[in-house]
């Protein structure tokens, strides 16, 4: 599935998100309804022009190692829609790479 | 289900050093600590919690505890045996961690083995560059940080390094990765967020302009280098771009169903990461003579909870992102990390998004990537 383009520095206006993946559990769904009736009531966050840096061209290829990481988290992630790498146990790298700390 | 509490378990604000921009900066001198029967109400109170939310909803819930300071390491390693001897039988049946943030500076021989044996993980805070982090001397401690650092490499304790980025080094990005890819550390870059008193961070501050090329600058490094190293918040982003790009079903944070990293102050008040942070009125409750249950369902809760609501409804209701990246970000980051929209007062999700589209952008001309 291809997402579509992702834009930066929009007015956050919509009440819903225009996803298509909206057929989750039902506690997912009335939370969602409760935040779009919140986000009715207050004035979207406009991003300021600053977001706008993001746009900025990469300036390295990816790595055939990074590559296949990414492929493998992808797959996990494909396979298992509640795969998420727990911060302190493991990484999508892997388990013997841990990342720790909180600021 | 697995699911984590994280408890930043401030044991101690003493410290050995006066980095420019901490926090903490006026309670670096207080020798207060947490005492060993507050310790135990507070584990009796989160497995009450656990166990209870557990049987409810059929999750498994593991506990992080990760002590922090000031220099949680001047305190004796004794307070973190005995304390730990207290929480196994305490947290009995409850699968839980610990994890120390250091400063480094003290490593002798029995704070080695508590590091080795005693905790899970370590941090390790050092920025590289920039001289910032200081004795009360005003002697940069760097140097006796990276010489320590090598001894626990040498000793194979696990460890990871927090680098917070200033003014001093943040157009140094590159070198900061390079030094962890050579060290093969992973590492998390913190932004400067907050300081302890007006005008504290001039001559430091950084803006969100700079904070989103360093960190894209990170993710393009990371990407193209084959050294297996996580940088957080980097590579979290990255799973949520591959959430974004592959469809995965949407996940939503959602506090009141689980409030997933809590912040204890010494004197047992505790804070939800997206709240002001010792600031008075602030706290949720205090969990040395609270249930924690009741602390997240108060009437203090239930108004932190309904900002940070407000936080998401402004900013993420409406994004295309929103359902891969769960809002987290703008319902727990700390407040004055955030860009506030002068419009609204709204702090708002500038670094995140832009950071976000970046790497989704860039991981779109993937081949292959996602079916």
């Amino acid at each position: 599935m291809t997402a579509a383009p992702l834009t930066i520095g929009v007015v956050l206006s919509a009440p819903i998100p225009s996803g298509a993946t909206m057929s989750s559990a039902e506690p997912n769904r009335r939370y969602l309804a409760y935040l779009s009736a919140l986000a009715l009531a207050v004035t979207p966050v406009v991003l300021p022009v600053a977001a706008a840096t993001a746009a900025a061209a990469p300036s390295a290829g990816a790595s055939v190692e990074k590559l296949t990481a990414l492929r493998g988290a992808a797959a996990k992630i494909a396979a298992d829609p509640g795969y998420s790498p727990a911060r302190f146990t493991e990484c999508f790298l892997g388990p013997g790479d841990k990342l720790i700390c909180l600021g | 289900m697995d699911r984590q509490l994280t408890l930043v378990v401030k044991s101690s604000k003493f410290c050995n050093l006066r980095c420019r921009y901490c926090y903490e900066f006026a309670e670096l001198g207080s020798r207060d600590r947490m005492g060993r029967a507050n310790l135990r109400r507070l584990y009796r109170t989160v497995r009450d919690h656990v166990v209870a939310a557990d049987a409810r909803d059929g999750a498994r819930t593991t506990v992080n505890l990760i002590w922090h300071g000031g220099e949680p390491l001047l305190l004796p390693p004794e307070y973190y045996w005995e304390t730990f001897a207290d929480l196994r039988a305490e947290l009995a049946g409850v699968p839980h961690r610990n994890v120390v943030q250091t400063n480094l500076t003290v490593l002798d021989d029995a704070r080695l083995d508590l590091l080795r044996t005693g905790f899970d993980s370590v941090g390790v805070s050092v920025d590289l560059f920039g001289g910032l982090r200081v004795n009360q001397a005003g002697r940069d401690s760097q140097d006796r940080v990276l010489a320590n650092l090598e001894r626990l490499r040498a000793e194979g304790v696990p460890h990871g390094c927090i680098t917070v980025l200033t003014a001093a080094n943040i157009r140094r990005v590159e070198e900061i990765f390079e030094h962890y890819v050579r060290t093969r550390t992973s590492f998390r870059v913190l932004p400067l967020f907050d300081g302890a008193f007006t005008g504290q961070h001039t001559g430091y501050d950084v803006s969100s302009a700079e904070i989103v090329t360093a960190l894209t600058t990170l993710f393009d490094l990371w990407l193209a280098s084959p050294a297996p190293i996580t940088i957080d918040p980097v590579t979290e982003y990255v799973e949520r771009a591959l959430r974004y790009l592959g469809g995965a079903p949407p996940r939503y944070y959602d506090r009141r169903a689980w409030l997933d990293t809590l912040l204890v102050d010494t004197n047992g008040d505790a804070y939800a990461y997206g709240d002001p942070y010792g600031e008075p009125g602030a706290a949720l409750g205090n969990v040395f003579t609270t249930p924690l249950t009741d602390v997240l369902s108060g009437p203090a809760f239930d108004r932190s909870a309904r900002t940070a609501e407000t936080r998401i409804a402004a900013n993420c209701v409406g994004c295309a992102l929103f359902g891969a990246c769960d809002g987290s970000y703008v319902a727990e980051a700390e407040p004055a990390a955030r860009t506030v929209d002068p419009a609204t007062g709204v702090r708002a999700c500038v670094v995140e998004r832009a950071v976000l589209t970046h790497i989704t952008n860039r991981l779109r001309t993937v081949p292959d990537l996602v079916a």
